[in-house]
């Protein structure tokens, strides 16, 4: 496994009905996934307002993982496909203002992959670390 | 002690000043003029009406840490013992500070407010030309005013500058140079008559008719294309309106405005200002006429930033005038 | 019959005939040429007030923001093409009905303010708008603007896109350092119509409210986001801002990345009765950066 700085913090979003059932399964299952994931659960990934995700980053995360279920699997049939629209367009509005395009990102993870879910993890940790820790919001606040 | 420099005398003097104070003076920015902290005294520009900004916010700041807190302790935020001096105050900026003291000072005093005004010496800069929408001589006093300053400044010719000292601080900064004559006193005098003023109005005639008129129909089209944007009591000298706000383990007091729909409104959901028709007129009232009754002079100070910076160009200042023309039956 | 008195001819038309309540036009103004005002039926002074209606190049200021203080009332508006791309916004997302609203529409050049031509004019495809109630011709006014001028109206964004990110990160803190939020971004927009701004919600506070770099920064955020794919680039928010933030910038990325990832731009008027880009989705959207 390739360094990485222990201390990042990733906020991640994740929706009821697959995601979260997803790493709960990885729980579980004591699958070992690193521990850099903080939990926030939503009912549907269409419940996440893109202000979340910057919220996240102003308070110190730094990397925000949105996950829902599959396109065409949405428990609320249509949500994750909204979520995947507005996220985007709220992506090249953060880039254009100068955040990384690694800190926020976005994944389709199932009720039943435990699997997926650590490769996910593993992998936003990855390139969030490519990033580094977040120091966009440390000066400014006076 | 009143005496006579050149440009370069006058920024000595300045410079001089650094040697107690922060410096800040009116410079440009891409944005245009503001009253900004300066380290180098040939920035200072000297040919303006006013910046942009005020100087109230060296005194009463847009946001000011008064308390800070965790989960187990809560201490009071220091008063500054910070030094500053302002160049470059004209004269409506200054009494606006005068007028505003007496609401910090009403039922409590503002001890922030208080220590800043303190800690800060003023070096006012008289006009020697008007703005279009100044009107400062409507309130009693005039763009050479020196009461509310600690040291005047007047540009008597183009590198001629008259400095003296008016309250003791300022008395105390001015002690040495070419003394003035009465030949330089006269040439003042001169250069104010000289001065044209486009808008005057008779406060007191309107003070005495906003009494009468607050009901009237008059407020519903008169600043109809008033948008509610906070600029005109943002960028005014005396607005000292202020919510506070909790960010990051700090209380602070922040700037806000009657302006804003959100203003009055209550946690029930009721808005005794519901429209703009009734918050703009608030506006009037408080500048020409509550303050009045409570403090014994007017809010506003004719510096006509309000109208200068407006997007929809409301003027206060004919609105207000305009009540003068309301017959009601 | 000039301009000016065409329009005074069908705003008193319309009272006349009791067609409408307010009629919301331009008079004259002695200190920047031009502003609204607003004239009702039951005005004492009505032939007087359309006496000073007017239309020229001094006439910037946007009227579609205040019909939504005029909800239930029937309006006469005077409106430039771009206003009338705001009107079609608001139509699109049921804020003005249609039946209340007598669109008297003007062939403009361009605007100006402080002595400038805006900037928007130069990429301007409405000079000559096509949907409205009357139309007022104009003389001398350029051609709606052709196909490959438009591909230039995001140029503008090209060398902000080129910077790299930390470039870009000190661009915009710097220009969120300057904002005093006194909001006049959002109300002088005519399309910020919430009850409650996201800015004022207090509990939970998405938007810090103390005006510092962050907290302002973070307002820029999500103001060019809630706009994105709604903004008709009026430049309205640019213009009222008193410490120049380039919000232009900012809502014409958005208009851009909304129209070439989503195929749909603001202001048209084939948008009425069709969802805004962000309250829909297809199955053709990007996907490949989802893992």
């Amino acid at each position: 496994m390739a360094k990485r700085n222990d201390d990042l913090v990733i906020a991640a979003i994740l929706c009821k009905w697959c995601s979260y059932a997803g790493a709960d399964l990885a729980g579980t299952s004591r699958v070992k996934y690193p521990e850099n994931v903080r939990v926030i659960k939503v009912p549907c990934s269409g419940r996440v307002s893109p202000r979340f995700a910057i919220k996240a980053l102003y308070e110190g995360a730094d990397g925000v993982l949105i996950s829902g279920c599959h396109p065409g699997d949405c428990h609320y049939s249509e949500g994750n496909m909204r979520a995947r629209r507005r996220m985007f367009t709220f992506k090249t509005l953060t880039e254009f203002m100068g955040i990384e395009e690694e800190r926020i990102q976005m994944s389709w993870v199932s009720a039943s992959e435990a699997a997926k879910w650590k490769s996910v993890v593993e992998d936003v940790l990855d390139t969030v670390n490519r990033v580094g820790r977040n120091i966009i919001f440390e000066d400014g606040n006076e | 002690m009143k005496i006579i420099v050149d440009k370069k005398g006058l920024l000595k003097f300045i410079d001089s000043i650094r040697k107690k104070y922060r410096l800040i003076a009116p410079v440009q920015k891409d944005e245009g003029l503001f009253f900004d902290a300066v380290s180098n005294t040939s920035k200072i520009v000297f040919d303006y009406i006013n910046p942009k900004n005020t100087a109230k916010e060296f005194f009463f700041p847009i946001k000011d840490p008064i308390l800070r807190y965790d989960s187990d302790s809560i201490e009071e935020v220091k008063k500054s013992k910070e030094n500053i001096a302002i160049f470059g105050i004209r004269p409506c900026d200054a009494r606006a500070l005068s007028v505003m003291d007496k609401v910090f000072n009403w039922d409590t005093k503002d001890g922030l407010y208080d220590n800043r005004r303190k800690n800060a010496l003023l070096i006012g800069f008289g006009c020697n030309k008007a703005g279009d929408h100044c009107f400062c001589t409507s309130f009693g006093y005039g763009p050479h005013e020196s009461k509310d300053v600690d040291v005047m400044v007047y540009q008597l010719g183009k590198d001629e500058f008259m400095v003296l000292g008016v309250s003791k601080r300022g008395v105390g900064c001015v002690v040495s140079g070419k003394k003035a004559s009465p030949v330089h006193e006269s040439r003042r005098k001169e250069l104010e008559k000289g001065i044209v003023f486009k808008k005057k109005m008779d406060v007191d005639k309107v003070y005495k008719k906003l009494d009468t008129v607050f009901d009237s129909d008059y407020w519903t089209g008169a600043s109809f294309h008033c948008i509610g944007c906070g600029t005109c009591t943002f960028l005014c000298p005396s607005c000292h309106c202020f919510c506070m706000s909790d960010e990051r383990n700090i209380r602070y007091r922040i700037w806000d405005s009657c302006q804003f729909a959100c203003f009055t409104k209550h946690t029930s959901g009721h808005n005794p200002r519901p429209t703009q028709r009734e918050r703009y007129r608030q506006r009037v009232y408080h500048k020409f006429s509550y303050y009045k009754k409570n403090f014994g002079e007017h809010l506003c100070v004719g510096c006509g930033r309000c109208t200068l910076h407006c997007p929809m160009k409301v003027d206060i200042f004919s609105i207000a005038n305009g009540t003068l023309d309301i017959n009601e039956k | 019959m000039g301009m000016n008195e065409e329009i005074g001819r069908i705003a008193g038309d319309l009272f006349a005939k009791k067609k409408i309540d307010v009629f919301l036009g331009y008079c004259h103004d002695e200190h920047v040429g031009a502003r609204p005002i607003y004239i009702s039926s039951g005005d004492t002074d009505l032939k007087k007030k359309i006496e000073q209606l007017m239309f020229d190049e001094h006439c910037v200021m946007s009227l579609p923001g205040f019909l939504g203080r005029l909800r239930g009332e029937r309006v006469g508006i005077v409106a430039k093409g771009c206003d009338i791309k705001c009107i079609i916004g608001l139509l699109q997302e049921h804020q003005v009905s249609r039946e209340n609203l007598v669109i008297v529409a003007v062939e403009c050049d361009h605007v100006k303010w402080k002595g400038e031509e805006m900037d928007k004019c130069k990429y301007c495809d409405v000079h000559k708008p096509d949907f409205y109630d009357h139309i007022m011709k104009g003389a001398r006014v350029r051609d709606n603007v052709t196909a490959d001028k438009k591909k230039k109206i995001f140029s503008v964004l090209e060398k902000y896109e080129k910077m790299t990110s930390a470039e870009k990160l000190a661009f915009w803190k710097k220009q969120a350092k300057k904002c005093i939020r006194c909001y006049a971004c959002r109300q002088a927009c005519p399309l910020c119509f919430c009850q409650e701004c996201a800015a004022q919600q207090n509990v939970p506070k998405y938007i810090p409210d103390v005006a510092n770099e962050n907290a302002n920064y973070m307002w820029l955020m999500n103001r060019a986001y809630d706009l994105a794919g709604r903004c008709t680039g009026c430049m309205e928010c640019d213009r009222a801002c008193p410490v120049g933030i380039p919000w232009y910038l900012l809502n014409r990325k958005m208009a851009k990345t909304i129209a070439v990832n989503f195929g749909f731009v603001s202001g048209k008027k084939e948008n009425i009765g069709k969802k805004t880009p962000l309250s829909d989705w297809s199955e053709d959207d990007p996907d490949k950066w989802v893992r």
